[in-house]
């Protein structure tokens, strides 16, 4: 450089860069104390981009990731359970069902005459029914059985003069 | 605080080179909130990266200033960053106005603001933050010699733009 440069360079370095306001410069000083991070720092001087620091970073969401998977993969299997009750309940292998009777059988019938809330009369037959469905496993000699009571009306045309 | 650094001595090293820190952040940042939150973010990284009783090493603070700043303008939307960093530098102080040095200290701000950012953060980091051109070659990735010719032009045009300024 010149000595005009160096002059120029001098009169620059003569200027100093402005002071941060006070409040700031003590938020700075105190920025260390506040960070939730200060136990670590005994730890000595560590890289900037460590692999390390790239694993802990993806550890947190991949854990989250993780048991959301096992989450929908658990409600999946309930479902699966829930809709098909015909499991062994140790849960080993489901039963074939080789023989499956469905069938109803009819209770009581009678015959009843009621009044709309218009005033007209209407009559009906009332029958009670129990459907019945066996489901056999003969390989593993298990029977399943259900019974459901059902009722059935059935109106009737009053035939009115 | 651990045992090595203490309280007193990081106060005083920041204390010292804080108006350096935030002059080169200021140069980088939209507005005086972001330069202030650039320094501190950097302060703090050099902080946890070096503790074993050691100050940090200013020019990984500046590294550190530089990389987020171009984080920062990264993520924000370019014009209108351009367009609010020119606004809020024209209302910043970037060096201390002595009554002595009040005029210089305006034209050579006006001058630095009119500079390419290639010469402004090496004649900054130089004269300002003191650094050597193998430090600045650390700070801004260019090899030294380039940081050496930057510093050259960069020193040059300075002194035309400011001679303009002046008149």
């Amino acid at each position: 450089m010149n000595p005009e440069e160096q002059a120029f360079e001098a009169e620059l370095r003569r200027l100093r860069p402005a002071q941060p306001p006070e409040e700031v410069l003590a938020q700075w000083e105190s920025a260390p104390l506040r960070s939730d991070r200060a136990g670590e720092l005994e730890q000595g001087c560590r890289p900037a981009f460590s692999i390390g620091a790239l694993l802990r970073s993806w550890y947190r969401p991949a854990m989250a990731l993780l048991a959301l998977g096992l989450l929908v993969a658990g409600w999946r299997v309930w479902v699966r359970h829930e809709s098909n009750p015909i499991v062994a309940s140790n849960g080993t292998a489901p039963l074939v069902a080789d023989d499956v009777i469905i069938d109803r059988q009819l209770v009581a019938a009678f015959e009843g005459l009621a009044e709309l809330p218009t005033g007209e009369p209407i009559r009906f037959t009332c029958y009670e029914w129990i459907d019945r469905v066996t489901v056999r496993d003969t390989a593993r000699g298990v029977m399943i059985e259900s019974r459901e009571p059902r009722r059935e009306l059935v109106p009737a045309s009053l035939v009115t003069y | 605080m651990d045992d090595g650094l203490t309280q007193e001595a990081w106060g005083q090293w920041v204390r010292k080179h804080a108006p350096r820190l935030l002059l080169f952040a200021r140069q980088l940042s939209r507005s005086e909130a972001d330069a202030q939150d650039l320094v501190q973010d950097s302060l703090l990284a050099a902080w946890k990266r070096c503790a074993d009783g050691q100050v940090p090493p200013l020019s990984a603070v500046f590294t550190t200033i530089r990389c987020r700043a171009i984080d920062w303008g990264r993520r924000s939307d370019r014009r209108t960053a351009r367009e609010e960093s020119v606004q809020e530098s024209q209302s910043q102080v970037w060096f201390d106005t002595h009554v002595e040095d009040r005029e210089m200290s305006q034209w050579v701000q006006s001058a630095l603001m009119k500079l390419p950012d290639y010469y402004r953060e090496v004649l900054t980091l130089r004269v300002w933050g003191e650094l050597t051109f193998e430090q600045i070659a650390e700070v801004t990735g260019a090899p030294p010699n380039t940081v050496a010719s930057r510093y050259r032009y960069g020193l040059a045009e300075l002194r035309k733009l400011a001679r303009e300024v002046k008149v």
